[in-house]
């Protein structure tokens, strides 16, 4: 390949990294930590609600029936259960509210409610941080942020394909180079290579993956236009995605038993139902759907709808052939959150998600090193840029560390908990960034960074000690083992930061600082 | 490289759009898996489109090539609507 054509990558790879490496940072952070959403929510909410899991759970329906008897349920619209399993120990039902006199429609309802007692111990949106962690990797919690999100992830499959472009003959040969006798210049640089080679496939999976969710209506467009005249419930129904919908009658109906149905489905399917939709629910043209996972296929999700007056599955709206659209979006889902597998693969997904901040860092680095010395790149720039990247990087992972501290301190009854934890976190956020901004010192800043980070996991664990010690050991003793698995794994990584902290503390001592460029 | 990168992202989504149309109305396969097809396939092209941008040294280097090549592919995406309209 010509000299020129691997500058022209080069300059490509590294101008596009600076442009998106802090939201692209972001993403791969909360996407790192959004593959232990089960584990993390349960942390959240099994301590002050405990449960049971060797104890039998009521049935649905009886619990469905209580809570329905409570509150002023809009049957006309669809009920959403989500069944209690082994990732997630409660009934969650989403439940739409009837309209008050002045034709206010109310929010929905968010209810968790306890598998084994079935009261409704709080609503769902008490502990709302994993969800946005969750939110936060899929649309940064912007305003039309998927599409953001979207070019950001497009932006990235072409820093990989430029990074192999300028990598592809050295790809094999310098695989585990790294030169720790070097100068940090080269130190960075073969972090970056070494990590960009490894994660490579990886990377490219999220990459296009993410792309597909997020910028999948775009990609679409013109066969939407053009082939199927914009006509896009055409278009649904082809791709699997049919929307089966009914008119209430106004006839009431009694409802089939919804323990006796899932239990049936899942023997006749081989499936395990995970949740419930219920539309016109009492009346006679209700439609029960079924959503689950297949048990002899990989990742292949099962979606049935049960016609309540045909007391059966109607074959006109549940094709007997599967359809490899539905089918593959569905297994690209599995493959980028690691669903289809256990805890070991997605700690190893996540290790790689965040070997890839590592190359953003470092890559970050790299570039600003190189460019600050350029004399048409002005030095207020440059420095902006340096702030942004180290604010950015170090600010979010404080934030996590006080949202994670606010999430297990706040009381849970407290309506206005999640927008405090949402509030200080964009705030940590900010301030980390006007630090960094102030800082002269990049090492320093990173330290000092690491032991805040550090300090907050460990006021953390002192929470989950001092306010849940018992509950924990009697979470593990009774079949919830991640509580504590989360509480211990914010210790190790508290200690972690620590010794980092006290080793870049020692080799600032034997290397010079490295300066902002003034 | 604002222009590069502007005219790149362009380019690459006209070109996998119409190359992707192309592809939906010309393989004889089941309509389900065409649109799998090209959902992923199209980002590649629109990735690799753009990664040729920018290993070009100038933006004229760069649509020497991509011109004709969408050019082409529109043409045949008239085509053969027409064709199957009739």
């Amino acid at each position: 390949m010509k000299a020129q054509t691997l500058r022209s990558a080069l300059d490509g790879h590294g101008w596009l990294g600076i442009f998106i490496s802090v939201p692209l940072f972001i993403i791969f952070w909360a996407g790192s930590l959004t593959l232990f959403y089960p584990e993390l929510k349960k942390w959240a909410e099994l301590p002050q609600f405990p449960v049971d899991a060797t104890q039998a759970v009521l049935p649905v329906d009886q619990v469905l029936r209580q809570t329905l008897a409570q509150y002023q349920v809009d049957h006309s619209q669809t009920l959403f259960l989500v069944l209690p399993d082994e990732n997630q120990p409660w009934y969650q039902f989403y439940l739409p509210q009837l309209a008050t006199e002045n034709d206010v429609k109310p929010d929905m309802l968010e209810l968790l409610v306890h598998p084994v007692s079935g009261e409704v111990v709080t609503t769902a949106e008490q502990f709302h941080f994993a969800d946005f962690l969750y939110k936060l990797h899929i649309d940064l919690q912007l305003p039309a942020g998927d599409y953001i999100v979207g070019i950001i992830t497009l932006l990235f499959m072409v820093i990989i394909f430029t990074g192999v472009v300028v990598q592809f003959k050295k790809l094999f040969s310098h695989f585990f180079l790294y030169r720790a006798d070097k100068t940090p210049r080269y130190q960075l640089t073969d972090i970056h290579n070494v990590i960009g080679v490894i994660s490579l496939p990886y990377s490219f999976i999220f990459a296009l993956t993410g792309l597909m969710f997020n910028l999948g209506l775009i990609s679409q467009l013109v066969t939407l236009t053009l082939v199927y005249d914009g006509d896009r419930q055409r278009l649904l129904a082809d791709a699997g995605f049919a929307r089966v919908v009914a008119q209430p009658s106004g006839q009431v109906q009694q409802m089939p038993d919804l323990d006796q149905l899932i239990a049936d489905w899942e023997q006749q399917q081989n499936a395990d139902a995970h949740s419930v939709r219920l539309n016109h629910y009492g009346d006679k043209n209700a439609l029960i759907r079924l959503i689950g996972q297949h048990n002899d296929n990989f990742a292949q999700r099962i979606d049935m709808t049960y016609r309540v007056r045909d007391g059966q599955f109607p074959p006109e709206i549940n094709p007997a052939q599967r359809n490899a659209f539905a089918d593959g979006t569905r297994f690209l889902y599995a493959l980028h959150f690691g669903h289809f597998a256990g805890v070991d693969l997605r700690i190893i997904y996540s290790l790689l998600g965040l070997g890839v901040c590592a190359i953003i860092v470092a890559g970050n680095m790299l570039w600003l090193n190189k460019y600050s010395k350029k004399r048409d790149i002005s030095p207020r720039v440059c420095r902006l840029l340096q702030a942004t990247t180290l604010g950015g990087c170090i600010g979010i992972v404080l934030a996590t560390g006080v949202g994670f501290l606010l999430e297990r301190t706040l009381a849970p009854a407290w309506l206005g908990r999640t927008p405090v934890i949402e509030t200080a976190f964009a705030i940590t956020l900010l301030l980390s960034m006007l630090a960094a901004w102030c800082s002269h010192r990049a090492k320093h800043f990173v330290r000092q960074g690491m032991l805040v980070c550090a300090l907050l996991l460990l006021l953390t664990v002192a929470g989950d000690v001092l306010m849940f010690g018992p509950q924990l050991l009697q979470l593990a003793q009774t079949g919830s083992a991640e509580v504590l698995a989360v509480s211990c794994s914010f210790a190790l990584l508290a200690m972690l930061l620590l010794w980092l902290a006290s080793r870049f503390r020692l080799t600032a001592s034997q290397q010079p600082e490295y300066q902002y460029q003034q | 490289m604002w222009l590069k990168s502007i005219v790149a992202l362009l380019m690459g989504l006209l070109i996998n759009a119409s190359l992707m149309l192309n592809l939906t109305l010309t393989l004889p396969l089941a309509i389900d898996v065409l649109l799998l097809l090209g959902y992923i396939l199209g980002f590649v092209i629109w990735a690799g489109v753009m990664t040729w941008f920018y290993c070009c040294v100038s933006l004229r280097q760069a649509l020497r090539p991509c011109t004709p090549v969408l050019l082409v592919s529109v043409a045949l995406n008239v085509l053969l609507l027409l064709g199957e309209r009739q």
